[in-house]
């Protein structure tokens, strides 16, 4: 059991797993365990396809992917209480359930759908085409004035002051009060988006790739909104496949490779000293830097597996292979144990503050 | 919202023409039946003032004795002449014109009760003077469009050959039409929604209901629609009971025409969902924690599937409608007030009414369906 004060969300052997054309189910997250820390900026990254948004809806109870399943256990810290958000799993099930993910109970708790409306704002990646396209922007905001503000303040002084949070020009609130979401430019729509989740008066944000696909510029403005809004006792998860926008805001790290959550950096300094790194990391932070990336260290894409890894799933396609070889046969470029079995935690010894990685190698 | 360019004219002059009529009708309907309460089928008492240069006279003398049956003819009454009942406005009683006094220039005629016995007509019991100014002409009908009634209201489409307002019970019938196209569309929108939604929204998260109902909408697919009707007709006229088949038969058959019909929806709607269940718009509703009766009705059923709905439920209000006319037309099946009656007295009575009511009620019937395909085309438009 963790410690109430400090974790907001704990996640415990995760799994998503949607059936596929083949006769063996894809598994999106595999064996996930982490816990979100209360009040602090969390950075998730990985890259496209290893599961971070899916990560991030199999805590809000949502499968993305149908038909699937998500099974494991996710609770959150309200007040001080554990409000679970799957109601089936018993861990002494996994095993079953591994061999047949299907029958796994389907059924989401109800509580997840107040949390989410009260304490959770999502900035997706692509506003447009998350909200209403019949909606003006005016619209969406008398939604969230009629849910979130019982009418304390007028509907106009409340769409312009969180129009203003989020980094809106005053002189252009009216125009975009009456444009639906076709009719925004990309920094406007996130920007719009980001007014209406701070509308809501969230405790956690959660903001899915908020800087794709706009210029630095508009970049630049989220980041600004996004660090005024940390160290307001709000929890800010930001998933991006760029370390260097994270860079600028997160507490902590998640690292994210295949479905399987391979490090958290508790330190963020950490993180420019990648020796102690688990080797995807290391390679992500080298690849800021083209020229530490050597041509035989390249980063590779996610491999596509379609059944449960029961080994490490860096370690296919040789993707390891820099690490040496194995002590007992030299042909094998990577240690068997990699190709065997799963990495448990292992906490970072040389490391006091409880930053973890799942790999066998050791130095 | 509408691109006016792509609205093709001539359904907006037809759905404004048939708008017009249909607010008329409707005024006239609840004018009639909300506030006088005057019943369809009532007689227009309208007379005239008889002039009686124009009056023929046939010889007639078998009417004398059965006045009201002048086909059966028992006994011989020399010397006395019919050749319509006449009202008198003061007590309405029908009284026969005697001979004796009667010639067009006359200023008085002596009249006898109608229905006098051979013997009392012989011997003028009950006969009466009276001015001839005073003679009224009831049984005028059928009475031509516009025609100005007794107080001074204009009838329409005038009256049919008993009497009764064409425009009034062409309005009532359209009217009783309407409900039962109506009922229609409630079973056929209920029916196809709640299906559509189970098997596109909810097919993953309750797999055998959905299953189920799948396989319910393929079995009502696969069987025509007028097999369907024809096996409903027979069933309802084999385990309905007698006496609840003149009001309860006819409403039942409607319904199952929505219920057979539904499938079609339902196929749309399904694809809608499907397509739509896992959208991003979709995932950030549930994001914001709606539920998903919510994203459903709130959603993705106004925004996405309204005009589905208004086009199918366009072609199903259509559909009953041609019901209506298709089983009263061929006597397989009928409802005395519905507008395929009217349909088919109009045709059965042609050359007692005119070609007039034949023509109108087409005219009507062709409004009604006009205006649901030039409503489907603007709906079309508004897709486009």
């Amino acid at each position: 059991m963790n410690n109430l004060n400090n974790t907001l969300i704990e996640v415990r052997n995760l799994y998503s797993v949607y059936k596929t054309n083949t006769s063996k189910p894809k598994f999106i997250l595999n064996d996930v365990n982490i816990d979100i820390p209360k009040g602090k900026t969390i950075g998730i990254i990985g890259e496209s396809g290893s599961g971070k948004t899916q990560l991030i809806s199999s805590i809000c109870g949502i499968q993305l992917l149908s038909p699937g399943v998500i099974y494991g256990n996710v609770r959150f810290n309200i007040n001080n209480e554990w409000v679970s958000v799957y109601n089936n799993d018993k861990n002494s099930e996994m095993d079953y359930y591994l061999n047949n993910p299907f029958k796994a109970n389907k059924k989401v708790s109800s509580n997840i759908r107040s949390i989410k409306r009260d304490l959770i704002g999502f900035i997706p990646q692509d506003p447009k085409t998350y909200l209403n396209p019949f909606w003006t922007v005016d619209t969406l905001f008398k939604q969230s004035h009629k849910l979130n503000n019982n009418h304390k303040i007028p509907f106009d002084e409340f769409i312009e002051k969180h129009l203003l949070s989020a980094g809106i020009r005053d002189n252009k609130i009216d125009d975009i009060k009456r444009k639906r979401p076709n009719e925004l430019s990309g920094g406007e729509a996130q920007r719009v988006m980001m007014g209406f989740v701070f509308s809501k008066s969230p405790k956690i944000i959660i903001a899915d790739e908020p800087t794709t696909g706009v210029d630095v510029t508009t970049q630049k403005k989220i980041i600004e909104t996004l660090t005024a809004l940390s160290g307001n006792d709000i929890t800010i998860i930001l998933i991006s496949h760029d370390l260097g926008f994270l860079d600028h805001l997160v507490d902590e790290y998640f690292v994210m490779y295949s479905g399987f959550v391979c490090e958290y950096i508790k330190k963020k300094e950490k993180i420019y000293n990648p020796e102690n790194l688990h080797p995807y990391t290391k390679k992500i932070v080298q690849s800021l830097d083209k020229n530490k990336l050597s041509k035989n260290s390249r980063l590779e894409t996610t491999p596509e597996h379609q059944e449960f890894l029961q080994y490490c799933p860096y370690s296919t396609k040789g993707f390891c292979s820099q690490l040496g070889t194995d002590i007992d046969n030299p042909k094998i470029t990577y240690t068997e144990k990699c190709r065997t079995s799963l990495p448990d935690k292992k906490i970072d010894s040389n490391d006091d503050i409880n930053s973890w990685k799942r790999c066998w190698y050791e130095k | 919202m509408f691109n006016t360019n792509k609205v093709p004219k001539f359904s907006i002059i037809l759905i404004s023409i048939a708008l017009i009529m249909f607010v008329f009708i409707s005024i006239n309907y609840i004018s009639n039946h909300l506030f006088s309460n005057i019943d369809s089928d009532e007689r227009i008492e309208y007379c005239q003032r008889i002039k009686m240069d124009k009056v023929k006279f046939i010889h007639d003398d078998a009417t004398c004795n059965i006045p009201n049956n002048s086909n059966v003819c028992q006994y011989s009454c020399p010397g006395w002449h019919s050749y319509k009942k006449y009202n008198r406005s003061d007590d309405e009683m029908e009284y026969y014109i005697s001979r004796t006094d009667f010639t067009s220039s006359s200023k008085n005629i002596i009249i006898v009760p109608a229905h006098a016995s051979v013997t009392d007509l012989q011997n003028m019991v009950g006969s009466l003077p009276i001015s001839t100014d005073s003679l009224l002409d009831c049984n005028l009908h059928p009475l031509p469009p516009l025609t100005r009634t007794n107080d001074n209201s204009t009838l329409l489409l005038g009256t049919d050959i008993e009497g009764r307002d064409i425009f009034r019970l062409l309005s009532s019938s359209i009217f009783h039409s309407l409900q039962f196209a109506f009922l229609t569309l409630i079973a056929f929108f209920i029916s196809g929604i709640s299906s559509g939604i189970l098997l596109g929204y909810y097919s993953n998260q309750y797999f055998v209901i959905s299953s189920i109902a799948n396989y319910i909408n393929k079995s009502l697919e696969s069987v025509p629609l007028l097999l369907w009707i024809l096996i409903s007709l027979y069933a309802l006229k084999l385990f309905l009971p007698p006496e609840l088949q003149h009001d309860f038969a006819w409403p039942i058959l409607f319904i199952i025409l929505g219920q057979v019909s539904s499938p079609a929806l339902s196929k749309m709607i399904r694809l809608k969902f499907i397509k739509l269940a896992d959208d991003e718009f979709v995932v950030a509703l549930k994001m914001l924690g709606l539920s998903n009766s919510k994203i459903i009705f709130n959603h993705i059923i106004p925004y996405y599937c309204l005009p589905i709905i208004f086009s199918q439920c366009a072609y199903i209000f259509a559909q009953a409608l041609f019901l209506d006319i298709t089983l009263t037309y061929l006597n397989v099946f009928f409802n005395e007030q519905s507008i395929g009656y009217r349909f088919l007295e109009a045709k059965n009575t042609i050359s007692d009414y005119g070609y007039g009511y034949f023509i109108i009620t087409s005219i009507i019937i062709f409004f009604i369906i006009a205006f649901m395909f030039s409503l489907i085309r603007l709906i079309d438009s508004y897709n486009e």
